[in-house]
């Protein structure tokens, strides 16, 4: 935040309209962020494969589907209109999109733990 | 990088820490666990770019912030803005009217006195540059307002008949003047009364005609009314100015209706005129949700026509109204009546003493509406209205006319207020505080005697029977209509004694006089007099005698050769009302001795 918007509290008035204007760079740009997380995960999937297994690409088509889901979610037809008409539920949907998608990259570093886990477990090549 | 989802979310706070706090929690964790190199790089690098990332999404959005806050003060300066060019405009307006009522009103007594024919000449034109530069303000000011979008529609069932016939007799004399003659087409059924703004209505219409009369030499100017889709609860009117004038060459049509633009640039010095006229009626015609346009054969005339719909109430019988009076030098319209005008000007209240003087009334002046106030207080002198001004010192218009309806508890005497000011919410406000009416700086007389005329008959008699004698019993005079005068002027039997009276001065001699200028073959001056005589005789009550003044007026002015029909209706008609006046006045006179 600004300086002055720490200093002096923004009335009514104008915390709506920068509340709107927030709301609707999230609604715009999440599309574009869901692409690049499905590309992001594809270079990471490529760039380990000789460090890693199935449960990887297993990973990413779980990251791939989440993405999918959201931008059918919020941004095919009925549900585009009546994310705009209802900002708490739109804030309430941005959260758990971020939730989702951040637990899904944060299970990534695990993937050392897991692998020899994931192995035993299925009777996979380590 | 998938960290963009940062960048994204940054916008909501929580959103952006739902998908940073996972990450980075289990990046660190993993750091702290894994043995495996690669893995431990992978969680490093995504620990590090997830924080990196982070602190450029707060940057995103405080960027974002900051420029929705620029934007906000820049339109809540763009406002203010607007709001000082409207004050500006609103001062201009009244500080160019004060002078310009002063200067229009002293013409309007010059012309009454006595002059050579040379100076009344001059006075004419001095009247008539200061008309014209009115003219002109009111141009610029209404496309301001139209401009900053402060124009206010009202919306309110109207007789557009009547309003055609007012846009005829306003015209008819420039048209005659021109050797032109101005058709008004019969209005069509529509089964109900349109609702609409008549004001602007009429405005827009006057400035088609206006402009038809002026580029127009010889032929006719017709206006005429049809109704393009009519049901139960709406019509659509077109609204057509057909002329014979010097038409305007197709490429500039389009232009004319742009602002400042007239048809051809040597225009503006042969004709006049600034260029908005058009600009403001097309502003106007689209405020009321219509469209307008005109086509044209250059040399051979053009037809400008506007289209708007209306909603229809259901059709209403209107009471008779009250004709404008005409111009006539030496009747005195408001003998007998009192006023007290209030104004800071002591111009303005020099002129208007002296107007309302020619008229036959007497005056009471104050300087500011505290004076007003002390003097309705004492109530040693009647007055049967008052004349406020709005912006004065000491105690403003509005205070004033709120404490006479409040302190002084005098609800029903007439107030009107003179304003210099033009915008709406000026004038909603006078009527607001509890004016009966306003009149806009530079009091024009006709308007102050109509408008006065209108609201002491119209006062009820309660206030004024407390400033005045008790009333009688209403006269009745044979040939005249007196119940319908008696309800039109509120039954005050003096007002209609005094209107009998100036009538029988001013009118005695009016059909020889009508007889006379036919038999010299001045027909213009028989029209006018006619003209007069039918507002002086429709105030009255005389019916009949309108109605043959009517179509006498109609017969020499349509140049139809047979009429000796109609002036021998005329002259009977005439000589039998001033007869009853005449004994009716006698009668009165008896039963007040």
């Amino acid at each position: 935040m600004s300086e002055n918007s720490r200093v002096r509290p923004l009335d009514p008035e104008s915390a709506e309209r920068v509340h709107k204007e927030q709301l609707a760079a999230v609604r715009n740009n999440t599309p574009t962020m869901l692409v690049a997380n499905t590309c992001n995960g594809a270079v990471v999937v490529i760039g380990m494969w000789s460090h890693a297994d199935i449960s990887i690409v297993i990973w990413y088509s779980v990251l791939s589907i989440t993405a999918g889901y959201i931008y059918f979610k919020n941004y095919v037809g009925h549900a585009r209109r009546e994310q705009r008409k209802d900002h708490a539920k739109s804030i309430k949907r941005a959260i758990t999109n971020g939730l989702a998608l951040g637990a899904l990259w944060g299970m990534l570093p695990f993937f050392s733990l897991w692998t020899p886990m994931l192995a035993n477990a299925f009777s996979l090549p380590a | 990088m998938m960290c963009g989802g940062a960048f994204v979310l940054a916008a909501i706070p929580s959103a952006a820490l739902s998908f940073v706090g996972p990450v980075t929690t289990c990046s660190l964790i993993a750091l702290a666990r894994s043995g495996d190199k690669e893995w431990t790089l992978v969680a490093f690098l995504l620990c590090v770019y997830t924080l990196v990332l982070l602190k450029g999404a707060r940057s995103q959005a405080a960027a974002l912030t900051t420029r929705v806050l620029t934007e906000i003060a820049r339109t809540k300066e763009l406002t203010m803005l607007s709001e000082m060019k409207s004050a500006f405009t609103a001062n201009v307006s009244h500080e160019i009217r004060t002078p310009l009522n002063g200067i229009l009103g002293l013409a309007q007594l010059l012309e009454r006195e006595p002059l050579s024919s040379d100076h009344i000449e001059i006075v004419r034109r001095l009247r008539k540059a200061g008309e014209s530069l009115l003219a002109i303000l009111n141009d610029i000011l209404d496309f301001s307002k139209l401009e900053a979008g402060q124009f206010r529609l009202d919306r309110k069932p109207f007789d557009l008949g009547s309003t055609l016939s007012h846009i005829g007799s306003l015209f008819s004399g420039t048209a005659r003047a021109k050797g032109l003659e101005l058709v008004v087409e019969a209005m069509p059924q529509l089964g109900g009364v349109p609702i609409g703004d008549a004001l602007r209505v009429e405005q827009v219409l006057m400035n088609l005609v206006g402009n038809a009369l002026k580029f127009t030499e010889q032929g006719e100017v017709r206006l005429c009314v049809r109704a393009i889709a009519l049901d139960d609860a709406r019509v659509k009117l077109r609204f057509e100015v057909r002329d014979t004038g010097i038409g305007v060459a197709p490429e500039s049509l389009t232009e004319l209706f742009k602002p400042f633009t007239q048809a051809h640039r040597s225009m503006s010095g042969r004709f006049g005129g600034t260029g908005l006229g058009l600009s403001i009626c097309k502003r106007l015609v689209e405020l009321m949700g219509g469209e307008i346009g005109a086509s044209s054969k250059f040399g051979q005339g053009s037809t400008f026509w506007f289209e708007v719909a209306f909603e229809l109430s259901p059709a209403e019988t209107h009471a008779p109204r009250l004709p404008r009076p005409t111009n006539a030098p030496g009747c005195a319209r408001l003998g007998g009546l009192r006023f007290l005008v209030v104004d800071d000007s002591e111009t303005n209240r020099d002129v208007l003493e002296r107007l309302l003087a020619l008229e036959g009334a007497r005056v009471v002046v104050a300087r500011n509406g505290q004076e007003a106030l002390e003097f309705l207080r004492r109530g040693k002198e009647a007055v049967d209205a008052v004349l406020m001004d709005v912006q004065m010192p000491v105690m403003n218009g509005l205070t004033a006319i709120r404490n006479i309806r409040g302190d002084l508890g005098l609800r029903a005497l007439p107030i009107i207020a003179l304003t210099a000011g033009i915008l709406s919410e000026e004038r909603h406000q006078v009527l607001g505080a509890g004016a009966n009416d306003f009149i806009p700086k530079p009091v024009d007389l006709e308007e102050l005697v109509y408008t006065l005329l209108l609201q002491v008959s119209q006062s009820p008699s309660g206030d004024r029977a407390m400033i005045s004698e008790p009333l009688a019993e209403f006269p009745v005079v044979a040939g005249l209509n007196s119940s319908w005068v008696e309800k039109t002027l509120d039954g005050d039997r003096d007002l209609f004694v005094a209107l009998l009276m100036s009538f029988k001065e001013e009118f005695i001699d009016a059909a020889s006089q009508v007889e006379d200028s036919l038999a010299r073959g001045d027909r213009e001056d028989a029209a006018h007099r006619l003209h007069t005589l039918r507002g002086g005789a429709g105030y009255i009550g005389a019916e009949d005698l309108v109605e043959a003044a009517s179509a006498l007026e109609r017969a020499i002015v349509e140049r139809q050769p047979q009429f000796e029909t109609l002036i021998a209706e005329f002259v009977r008609n005439h000589d039998l009302v001033i007869e009853a006046i005449t004994s009716a006045l006698a009668e009165i006179n008896l039963s007040r001795k």
